[in-house]
């Protein structure tokens, strides 16, 4: 029996569940968007800014290798800081502002800085003797750290460094939205060997660090960019963060000469207000003038919050000016971010924490980008020439961000060993290197066909990477056997990583290139059976 | 006005109304990197004029949401069914909390 009223409901269901279906899938379909080309377009960029990241969790161990010459044996901080006046007070006694950077646990040299007008000049000195260490000219791992939120283009970098992080972000929403089932995979160990299932499962395995890293980072660059809460608070009076967190003691110069006090006789003075042996940086504004101020910073290596305890002193009567122990309850939340970012917190644990979870995100993104390509390759192969060129240059990208970017990393340290001593500018020259190699591997990857040009860059890298100690223990009396003699371990393990992510990267090589054996002879069965030419032609195209 | 400023006013007309696939990618991209950078500077004004808390704290506390509200336009700029309803949403939000925000620093 028809009830009237029923179609007429019934239809009504149905046209809401179309409706609501056809959102539905629109959604679905704006997050596939969003996650397949934003993560192709950004995903080059983020491969990059990850791996230089992750390098830079080693800055230091990085800097370190970099200056051969700077090999330090331990001694007590007033020895140092002694030493450090004495070259100061004797090479500029009328600077701006004196700069001291004293031997850490991982960063074991004793570095000065002076700064007159715009010029400022840094010299590396012994502790012992107070004589100027001569080492080669380099940024070390200062440049790639900076690299990884900048990419070397001051602020049109950080803003594309900034997009990327946030498609990042958005892209582990959406990909989390477009694919569901992963977490239920993951977890029933349903990991299947191709190239999605390394993207999902690693994406599964990181995604808590990558959550961490991203947002993390992107607190910082937001504060650079945005300029509109200062604005809007501050107006034409802001003068920066800094000067909002800290308490200012700083003064203009006066002019009148007064001598100096004795930076050793403030040390335990500094010591007793920031812990005993904690003291990192010593900054002195306007030594020898009546106003000169000298602030003492507390290291910031064994706590979360980024931001250093300081002291300060006045310059010539050596009285406590004041201290700054405690933050606002904001600033410290903000710095803690800053913190968990950096990873300077728990020594070597959490370096290494961060390292590995660098690399296996540099993995899940690599994965993502080379299933773009692997999934599309039959589409394209019988598309326009406009498609099949399009997918070649993203092939061809592919090679350059993800083997590209590894071979301009160590192509730097080999850079770093190789050029002579004392040219001119030699920490550009090393930095020209880095760009010149990775511009000569975008030019090999397109030029060579895409399986043979993985394969020979990832050679490439490999040897690089495994003749990295070799090099080192030619070049310099730093190498590997020296450096283990005399308990340099900050030196042993870079020569190490390197050489054992060498050869992780001979065994890929090995394997995409029993990969390419195998589509040859499919090739050759496939021409040995067909007796004409008119047949689909199996491409060599990369990977599976 | 001009036959050339007409002409742009009757080309960016045309951009916003259409419906292609194309052009639908290209809006929604630029109302998640521009809509987007607007959406984020009118709701952390609004979010700092409306707290009663001190200058510094404010501004420490408003650093932590950036990155959510961009990530938040951005993901919602590619979930609108159209790029039209996207950029509606969008300026809807932006141009509330630019409200808010005006209203809270006429009253401060």
């Amino acid at each position: 029996m028809r009830v009237p009223g029923a179609s007429c409901c019934l239809g009504k269901i149905r046209r809401s569940y179309m409706n609501q279906s056809k959102e539905k899938r629109s959604f679905t379909r704006g997050m596939s968007e969003l996650h397949t080309w934003g993560g192709l377009v950004f995903g080059w960029l983020l491969f990059v800014i990850f791996f230089t990241g992750t390098l830079a969790v080693f800055e230091q161990e990085l800097t370190h290798w970099m200056q051969p010459n700077v090999r330090i044996s331990e001694v007590e901080p007033v020895q140092a800081l002694a030493s450090a006046e004495k070259k100061l007070r004797q090479l500029s006694p009328k600077a701006d502002t004196w700069m001291i950077a004293l031997p850490q646990q991982r960063h074991q040299d004793l570095e000065i800085t002076w700064i007159k007008g715009k010029k400022a000049v840094e010299k590396h000195l012994n502790p012992q003797s107070g004589a100027i260490i001569k080492t080669p000219e380099t940024e070390g791992g200062h440049f790639l750290a900076h690299f990884h939120f900048e990419l070397h283009s001051g602020k049109v970098g950080l803003w594309l460094v900034t997009l990327a992080s946030m498609v990042m972000l958005a892209a582990l929403v959406s990909g989390i939205a477009i694919r569901r089932q992963v977490f239920k995979d993951f977890f029933r160990l349903r990991w299947r060997k191709n190239w999605l299932n390394v993207h999902t499962m690693t994406g599964v395995f990181t995604l808590p660090f990558v959550l961490l890293i991203t947002y993390t980072g992107l607190t910082v660059t937001f504060l650079m960019l945005l300029p509109v809460v200062p604005q809007v608070l501050y107006g034409s009076s802001w003068k920066g963060p800094q000067s909002v967190a800290a308490k200012n003691f700083e003064r203009p110069r006066a002019n009148l000469p007064r001598e100096l006090v004795p930076l050793t006789s403030l040390l335990p003075l500094a010591e007793a207000e920031l812990g005993k042996g904690k003291i990192s940086f010593i900054r002195v504004s306007n030594p020898g003038d009546q106003q000169a101020v000298v602030t003492f910073f507390r290291t910031i290596d064994d706590t979360v919050v980024a931001i250093s305890n300081r002291a300060i002193f006045d310059g010539v009567t050596g009285e406590l000016l004041g201290s700054q122990t405690t933050w606002s309850k904001y600033v410290h939340i903000y710095r803690s971010l800053v913190g968990l970012h950096i990873a300077r917190f728990g020594g070597y644990p959490i370096a290494w924490l961060y390292f590995a979870a660098g690399l296996i995100s540099c993995i899940m993104i690599a994965a993502g980008l080379i299933f773009f390509t692997i999934k599309r390759r039959s589409r394209y192969a019988r598309n326009s020439q406009m498609a099949q060129w399009m997918y070649r240059a993203i092939e061809g990208l592919n090679i350059t961000a993800i083997i590209g970017i590894i071979i301009a990393c160590i192509a730097y340290l080999w850079a770093n060993r190789l050029l002579p001593f004392d040219i001119k500018e030699r920490a550009d020259a090393e930095i020209t290197a880095f760009f010149s190699v990775w511009l000569i591997t975008l030019f090999h990857a397109f030029l060579r066909p895409p399986l043979r040009a993985w394969i020979e860059q990832l050679r490439i890298a490999a040897g690089l990477c495994i003749g990295l100690p070799a090099l080192n223990a030619l070049t310099t009396n730093v190498g590997l056997l020296p450096a283990i003699a005399r308990n340099d371990w900050m030196t042993v393990s870079v020569d190490l990583t390197a050489a054992s992510l060498g050869i992780l990267l001979a065994l890929t090589a090995w394997r995409v290139s029993l990969k390419e054996r195998n589509n040859e002879k499919l090739l050759e069965q496939q021409s040995s059976l067909s007796s004409s030419s008119v047949n689909f032609p199996i491409e060599r195209t990369p990977l599976q | 006005m001009n036959t050339t400023t007409l002409e742009v006013f009757k080309r960016l007309r045309e951009l916003f109304a259409g419906t292609d696939n194309t052009t639908q990618t290209i809006l929604r991209i630029l109302a998640a990197v521009f809509g987007g950078y607007a959406l984020t500077s009118s709701m952390l004004a609004a979010l700092v004029l409306l707290l009663p808390w001190a200058k510094a704290d404010a501004l420490f506390f408003s650093v932590l949401f950036p990155p959510l509200f961009y990530t938040g336009a951005l993901l919602w700029a590619f979930a609108a069914p159209t790029a039209q309803r996207a950029w509606r949403n969008l300026l809807v939000v932006t141009l509330s909390c630019g409200f808010l925000a005006l209203v809270a620093a006429w009253v401060r």
